[in-house]
């Protein structure tokens, strides 16, 4: 059974707002989601793949990195808020 | 000049005609920007109609006055999904949160397509970052089905869909990460082709669940679709999943009578009666056409939906949780820097992306990944191996490509169980990282239009375009 707490738990956790009134509504839905991706436990595997994903390290090797600046200004320009060619955002520690 | 007949229009014919001279890119380009401004208002298949369509068309047709060489889709008019980066245009996956977002680079796909010499005549409308089968889940409005208004054109690739089945564009491209362009294809009477994993770059297309996420054409025939599918293919070192066509040596090619799989169990139940009919009828003229069709059995299918809603919400949270409205998107205040998170993703994103970010936050966590994520990885590799036997025994399988035509707007919305339900016969394609196509097979008596799909084996493409001919013509 998930409960309205635990949705806001997982809101938290996904640092997304929800509206309380939306609460009642979607601990219902993940409720009835989560009850039907459980026939998993039914399927016939012997044992769980820790790491065996199929698509482990598909990434590239980093390779030369462009000229620097090259693409700064179009991106700085998407930005919420910029300061000097930085992105601004609000503090995270307090002095006191 | 004569009226430029759209409705009968293909790539093929298309460009044969700007060819010999019977019309112009410019003019073919009018013809269905002439269209877009008589049905776009009722259908909104488009988000945004390019302003630029007709100086890109002419710049097609004062190269070939120059004598100049042309692409293979010179002045083609094409459709692109809303997810899809066209540098210098907006792109917003249809959420808030992207609403004034501009592309900063090319997607491959785009690149290739430019170089074709397409004409981009606009963006298309799906559900909110592809989560959905109906276009619903749009923050900019539903797309209504071009056979039946009060009706979905499916999902998430629905505004392509919907423009290439209403003859708003010649063909459209489409994402799909669990049959995002095969339901809406299927719904629209269309053709929609899902490539191999790696088949098509991803590169500069919004991930969605990054190991399902697959490019491909929406068209109005298989050849058509297929000339799209071999301009966008190819190896791109910016992506490291995609592979080079080149090492694909096609054995089956030549082969003209197939074997085909039906697996009995899997689409016995929950089929609409008129798609059971269709598919039945459809079969008997895949036999008349001199392939064979065998029963096949696919146990461990019947745990693929289950096990798609566990890895593509685990893979979308994770991929959307970049977006936090600091460096791009629209910013939403909150009293310190969390809550400028919560609050910009909390208002940004629509009720669906909310719901399988938190689903897939929660198959996630520490004390439930074993239960949900590590066993549908698990489940993954059943599936991946049966599909590997059973290419051992026929050449295709077939099954409805939906379990029944284009239902009613505002019909599933409220039950998200069932509107997954849709997705039954697509999903596990995408998680065995095998090609499929949905094909027009019919309509229903009402006239809605309905769809096969057929899967072939990995990079197994060709025989799905053979095999889709046999049914169209």
């Amino acid at each position: 059974m998930i409960t309205r707490v635990e949705v806001e738990k997982l809101a938290q956790l996904a640092r997304l707002a929800v509206p309380a009134g939306e609460l009642d509504k979607l601990a219902q839905d993940l409720e009835s989601i989560l009850g039907y991706v459980s026939e998993l436990k039914e399927a016939p595997v012997a044992d769980l793949p820790a790491d065996q994903h199929p698509l482990i390290n598909v990434l590239r090797a980093d390779g030369e990195a462009h000229e620097p600046g090259l693409y700064t200004d179009e991106l700085l320009a998407q930005m919420a808020k910029t300061t000097k060619g930085y992105l601004s955002v609000k503090p995270i520690l307090n002095k006191d | 000049m004569a009226k430029i007949d759209v409705e009968n229009l293909t790539i093929a014919k298309a460009a044969a005609a700007m060819r010999a001279g019977e019309f112009s890119a410019r003019e073919l380009t009018q013809a269905y920007l002439d269209a877009i401004a008589e049905r776009n208002p009722t259908l909104n298949a488009y988000l945004e109609v390019f302003d630029d369509c007709l100086e890109q068309a002419n710049k097609i047709d004062a190269k070939r006055k120059a004598g100049e060489e042309l692409g293979e889709l010179a002045g083609i008019p094409m459709a692109i999904k809303d997810n899809i980066l066209i540098k210098g245009r907006k792109v917003s996956s249809a959420s808030k949160l992207l609403e004034n977002y501009v592309a900063t680079y090319d997607a491959f796909v785009i690149e290739k397509l430019k170089t074709a010499g397409v004409v981009f005549l606009g963006r298309t409308n799906m559900d909110e970052f592809a989560m959905g089968g109906s276009t619903e889940n749009s923050a900019f409005g539903v797309t209504r089905n071009p056979h039946d208004p009060e009706r979905v054109p499916g999902g998430s690739s629905g505004g392509s869909a919907a423009a290439v089945g209403g003859n708003l564009a010649l063909a459209a491209l489409g994402s799909d990460t669990g049959g995002s362009i095969r339901e809406p294809a299927s719904f629209c009477g269309v053709v929609g082709f899902k490539p191999t994993y790696g088949a098509v770059s991803r590169r500069g297309v919004m991930a969605m669940a990054s190991s399902l996420d697959q490019v491909g054409p929406i068209a109005k025939t298989i050849d058509d679709a297929k000339l799209v599918f071999d301009i966008i293919r190819g190896k791109d070192d910016l992506d490291a999943t995609s592979w080079s066509s080149d090492s694909v040596l096609d054995k089956n090619q030549a082969k003209t009578k197939l074997k085909i799989g039906v697996p009995r169990d899997f689409v016995k139940e929950g089929l609409h009666p008129e798609t059971a009919k269709n598919f039945a009828e459809t079969l008997d003229k895949l036999k008349h056409a001199g392939h064979e069709v065998v029963d096949i059995e696919l146990p461990s299918f019947k745990y693929a939906l289950a096990c798609y809603y566990v890895l593509m919400p685990a893979e979308a949270s994770t991929n959307l949780a970049r977006l936090d409205g600091l460096r791009y998107g629209a910013y939403r205040p909150g009293t310190d820097l969390l809550g400028d998170y919560q609050a910009t993703r909390g208002e940004g994103f629509g009720p669906e992306v909310r719901r399988r970010i938190i689903l897939g936050t929660y198959v996630l966590s520490a004390g439930y990944a074993d239960e949900f994520y590590y066993r549908a990885v698990a489940v993954q590799r059943l599936i991946k191996a049966e599909y590997a036997r059973v290419f051992k025994e026929v050449d295709v399988i077939a099954t409805p490509t939906a379990p029944g035509p284009a239902f009613k707007i505002g019909e599933k919305i409220g039950n998200p169980l069932a509107m997954y339900l849709e997705d039954i016969f697509t999903v596990p394609v995408n998680i065995g990282g095998v090609p499929a196509i949905s094909v027009p097979s019919g309509q229903t008596e009402s006239g809605l239009p309905l769809g096969i799909q057929f899967t072939a084996g990995a990079k197994q493409e060709e025989i799905l375009f053979a095999i889709s001919k046999a049914i169209t013509t």
